[in-house]
């Protein structure tokens, strides 16, 4: 139990939703972070910047002079994928290395390239934000003594997100459902048991791949 | 103890356990299969954190020599190597009715040969660079779902097999195929 009572649950899961002008402001103290590092302040704020520091960006010599170029070379969407997960971690609750926070960026990660490459999901703008999102969701539970339902619940969350996370259910949920099987089965056994997941194994692979390939630099600092 | 040496190749054998002549094994065997020396040694030094013990080939050639000759737990295949590919290799152990489990290893660019691999029938795949956790997870993955497999094939190896084999130093390893 890592947050009795669920109030730290409540804080990280409503900022994980992703209200906007939160990320935005979080964007905003990730930039000053680099800032911080680039002028030889602090290496190391309570939670963002080991992902950050280890990305291949901040290994070039250019230096960083404004928040806006520090987003900028990290990439916008990239800097709220690696907030979302120290959101997830939190400062208190998880150090950077965990496992869970190891997992939960892989599962992360593997959801958005499935969606990318999801012959319908790759249609909508937002169904990739919204795979990374249900992929970490996923994992909350294991953070919090609170049960799924009881998040989901208190989140607010859309329809499709609350099958895939409740039930399994829809097509994230069948992608959940595939992504957490790779997790603990050979990935042929995974693949042969994912019935019709409108994806072919190519795609799959690659997707995977993509997903160990963006959470490298977090892990192997 | 037994302890085998091949003659051709780059076939290094971690001496106690990994082969059929000494079935009371208590650790497990891996064969690791890489042209590049430090990949192999990389992936030795994970395994053994793991307890396990491995022989290492250099090409798909030496691979297929120890893969008669001894029994192993589970393989590691690069897909690229001289001689023999990793392809071509599987395709060959899997023709002689091999079923050691095997991992193939890649480049980032290798995909569309891996998903090949797969549907050869290789159990998982580990894309270069890849970590300690990375090892580990995969080891998880594959004994989570085989060990009854491996335990009964260790129950027959003990049943076939008289103590007295175990204190013949001379005789060639017994192949599995």
């Amino acid at each position: 139990m890592r947050a009795p009572g669920g109030c730290a649950m409540r804080t990280h899961g409503q900022l994980l939703v992703g209200r906007q002008p939160i990320l935005d402001r979080a964007e905003q103290i990730c930039g000053y972070g680099l800032l911080f590092r680039d002028s030889k302040g602090p290496s190391r704020t309570s939670s963002i910047p080991h992902p950050l520091v280890n990305s291949v960006a901040l290994r070039s010599r250019q230096r960083i002079s404004t928040v806006n170029h520090a987003i900028a070379m990290l990439g916008r969407q990239q800097m709220r994928r690696w907030i979302q997960l120290a959101l997830f971690g939190g400062s208190d609750q998880l150090g950077l290395d965990d496992p869970l926070l190891d997992a939960a960026a892989v599962r992360a990660g593997f959801m958005e390239q499935l969606a990318r490459r999801h012959p319908t999901l790759r249609r909508e703008r937002e169904a990739p934000d919204e795979a990374f999102m249900i992929g970490i969701l996923s994992l909350i539970d294991s953070l919090y003594d609170t049960s799924m339902e009881e998040l989901v619940h208190e989140l607010h969350l859309s329809p499709q997100s609350t099958d895939a996370l409740l039930r399994r259910e829809g097509v994230f949920g069948h992608l959940l459902a595939f992504v957490e099987r790779t997790e603990r089965s050979p990935f042929s056994e995974a693949w042969e048991s994912s019935g019709d997941l409108g994806l072919d194994l190519e795609q799959v692979i690659e997707a995977q791949a993509h997903a160990f390939a963006w959470r490298a630099p977090m892990t192997n600092g | 103890m037994l302890r085998v040496t091949f003659t051709h190749g780059d076939i290094t054998v971690a001496a106690k356990g990994c082969f059929a002549l000494n079935p009371n094994r208590d650790t497990r065997c891996a064969l690791i299969v890489d042209d590049e020396r430090v990949m192999r040694q990389l992936l030795a030094d994970s395994l053994a954190r793991r307890g396990f013990e491995s022989t290492h080939a250099e090409d798909g050639a030496s691979a297929l020599r120890a893969l008669s000759e001894g029994r192993f737990d589970l393989a590691f295949i690069d897909l690229h190597m001289p001689i023999l590919d990793g392809m071509e290799l599987l395709r060959l152990m899997r023709a002689r009715g091999n079923e050691t489990p095997f991992v193939v290893l890649s480049g980032s660019n290798d995909l569309r040969l891996v998903a090949s691999a797969v549907k050869l029938g290789a159990s998982d795949y580990l894309a270069k660079p890849f970590s300690d956790a990375d090892v580990t997870a995969v080891l998880d993955r594959i004994f989570a779902a085989v060990p009854e497999r491996v335990e009964v094939e260790r129950a027959a190896d003990r049943a076939a097999s008289p103590v007295e084999r175990q204190e013949s130093s001379t005789k060639e390893p017994a192949g599995r195929e």
